[in-house]
């Protein structure tokens, strides 16, 4: 009886090591993700948010710069139609999963008005290049309408890359006014 | 009048499988982001693997046995199976790559989604690996692989300044909004992307495959003393490409079809024709390569029959690897996975496995009792000593370089 006690114990202890060891490493991962705001629904630290916010920008600037150079190829009828078609699909897909990533994140307390605009902004970059893809896939491009589609991105970018900058320098003063 | 023709083939053939997706997608996500300044990467990993190409190939001529066959041999099986396990996961990791990379070529001239070519393709590669000669296959290919010359034309068409490019190489400076530790990923990946694993596997039972002797070293030296650096050369082009075209419009290479945009740009519609049977032809050969280079590792380690030489009842069960490869890499990219993040995370593991890999061809080369007269000299014990260590920084740096960096994303 003492020797199957015994038995059972160490049988018992070895596995109370195990978990222990599982238990300890668990911690060692999850605490950190934890403390530091890793969380779901836990608000992110403004240093994570901006770097988040630039990341999903630059996605964004990247998306329509790519959109732009598919509209310019298909209206000056250098690149095959399907080829441009596809990267305008290639465009919404990329830059639509970096802006759901990003909108799962729980921005801090103190930036939720800058997180909106920023939404607000790839939201209007998800439309255009979903606007880029109707048009080019059918009726297919006009030079007029080519050349307002430019434009239409050019102004985009342009927006982008100034909430990008302002993002960077100064997180609380975007979407204040 | 033959053994020329021979060597220009080899040549011809090593430029044009030189570049897979890996070498695409890394080419151009470098130079869209960092310009020419990760240009040196690319021809330091160029010359690695030639050093270790050269070597493999020697052992391959002198020995009559490929490299897997060697290394159980002389290391031992514990070794054996340590390198025959990172090496195949890595092999099958890219077989995936490239067939989703021939699916997303397809993709661009028909439209219809990759998930749907797939299996095709899959179907096709096996064929192909079934029933084509080695020599048809691998020259075939080789040749096709050749339009991607395209993208030195454009970036010549592109007209960019070159001394700024090469002020770029030297200095390796980074972008200034870009971060140290991203920059460093995509050399890792760069290294990666030109040293994998598969291309000196697949070199070595290929000359095993053609009946190399030690009188065909000469061929075999030409082939990747110069087919391999003017295939790094197409690298470099596709890099220069992206840093004239996409770099200026903030593109971020997350897809193929980014890949072709300048030449569309530089060349119009007849360049981009040139491209995607590049695109095919590069992805296809190295989809050919990898699937062989699965099915020689596990067959040359279990000592099995092997190989395209025998007749696939002589070596079934080299075949059934080569089918249970296909069906892995078909059932993997119809889950909808994308094919470019298998890439990218397949070239970060290549770079891990890296010394696995070269580490006992270095071992096997400098045995008198394989190599005879044919070992190691000096110049390449010192040169393999250096990529040795290069690759040891890179495969410790890759995995943490990939979660710190997001995949490269930025910090």
């Amino acid at each position: 009886m003492n020797a199957s006690r015994k038995g059972y114990r160490a049988a018992m202890g070895g596995r109370t090591r195990w978990s222990t060891c599982a238990g300890a490493a668990l911690a060692l991962v999850a605490g950190p993700a934890l403390l530091s705001g890793c969380g779901i629904g836990h608000p992110s630290s403004v240093s994570s948010w901006q770097s988040a916010s630039d990341r999903v920008l630059g996605s964004a600037i990247s998306g329509l710069g790519t959109a732009r150079l598919a509209v310019q190829q298909e209206a000056d009828n250098r690149m095959p139609h399907s080829y441009a078609v596809v990267t305008a699909t290639d465009a919404i897909d990329t830059t639509g999963k970096e802006i759901s990533g990003y909108q799962v994140a729980q921005p801090p307390d103190s930036l939720h008005a800058a997180n909106a605009a920023v939404g607000d902004a790839l939201d209007q970059a998800s439309s255009l290049l979903v606007d880029v893809r109707i048009a080019l896939a059918s009726p297919g491009l006009t030079a007029d309408s080519a050349h307002r589609l430019v434009q239409r991105i050019d102004a985009l970018r342009d927006k982008l890359d100034k909430l990008d900058k302002a993002v960077e320098k100064s997180p609380a003063t975007v979407g204040a006014s | 009048m033959s053994k020329f023709f021979a060597v220009a083939l080899g040549i011809l053939t090593a430029i044009g499988g030189f570049v897979d997706i890996g070498d695409l997608v890394f080419n151009a996500q470098t130079g869209a982001r960092f310009g020419m300044s990760l240009a040196v990467i690319t021809m330091v990993g160029v010359v690695g693997i030639c050093v270790f190409a050269e070597m493999s190939g020697r052992v391959a001529a002198c020995s009559g046995r490929a490299t897997f066959d060697l290394v159980r041999e002389r290391l031992g099986p514990r070794m054996g199976v340590l390198n025959l396990f990172a090496s195949v996961a890595v092999t099958l990791m890219t077989f995936i790559a490239e067939i989703g990379g021939v699916a997303l070529a397809i993709m661009l001239v028909t439209s219809i989604s990759e998930v749907l070519i797939v299996p095709f393709i899959g179907i096709l590669v096996w064929a192909v690996l079934w029933r084509a000669k080695f020599s048809v296959m691998e020259n075939v290919l080789g040749l096709l692989g050749l339009c991607l010359v395209v993208y030195l034309v454009a970036l010549w068409q592109l007209g960019p300044s070159w001394g700024d490019f090469a002020s770029q190489a030297v200095t390796f400076d980074k972008p200034g909004k870009e971060d140290w530790l991203t920059y460093s990923y995509f050399a890792v990946g760069l290294f990666g992307a030109a040293m994998t694993p598969y291309e000196v596997f697949f070199f070595s039972s290929g000359g095993v495959e053609e009946k190399w002797t030690a009188k065909d070293l000469g061929v075999m030296r030409a082939n990747v003393l110069i087919g391999f650096p003017l295939g790094g050369l197409l690298s470099l082009g596709i890099a220069g490409c992206a840093a004239v075209v996409l770099q200026p419009l903030s593109v971020d290479v997350a897809a193929l079809s980014q890949v072709g945009l300048p030449i569309a740009v530089a060349l119009g519609k007849v360049g981009v024709a040139f491209v995607i049977v590049g695109f095919v032809a590069a992805t296809f050969g190295a989809a050919c390569e990898t699937g062989l280079s699965a099915g020689y590792s596990i067959a040359q380690f279990f000592g099995w029959q092997w190989g395209k030489f025998v007749k696939p009842t002589q070596a079934a069960r080299f075949h059934l690897v080569l089918i249970l490869a296909t069906i892995l890499a078909i059932g993997v990219l119809m889950t909808g996975v994308d094919p470019i993040l298998v890439t990218e995370i397949s070239v970060v593991f290549s770079a891990v496995a890296l010394p696995l890999t070269y580490f006992p061809i270095l071992v096997v080369a400098n045995d008198r009792d394989y190599m005879g007269e044919h070992a190691n000299g000096v110049v390449a014990n010192t040169l393999g000593s250096f990529f040795l260590v290069l690759v040891v920084v890179a495969a410790v740096a890759a995995i943490p370089l990939m979660v710190i960096t997001h995949m490269g994303a930025g910090v």
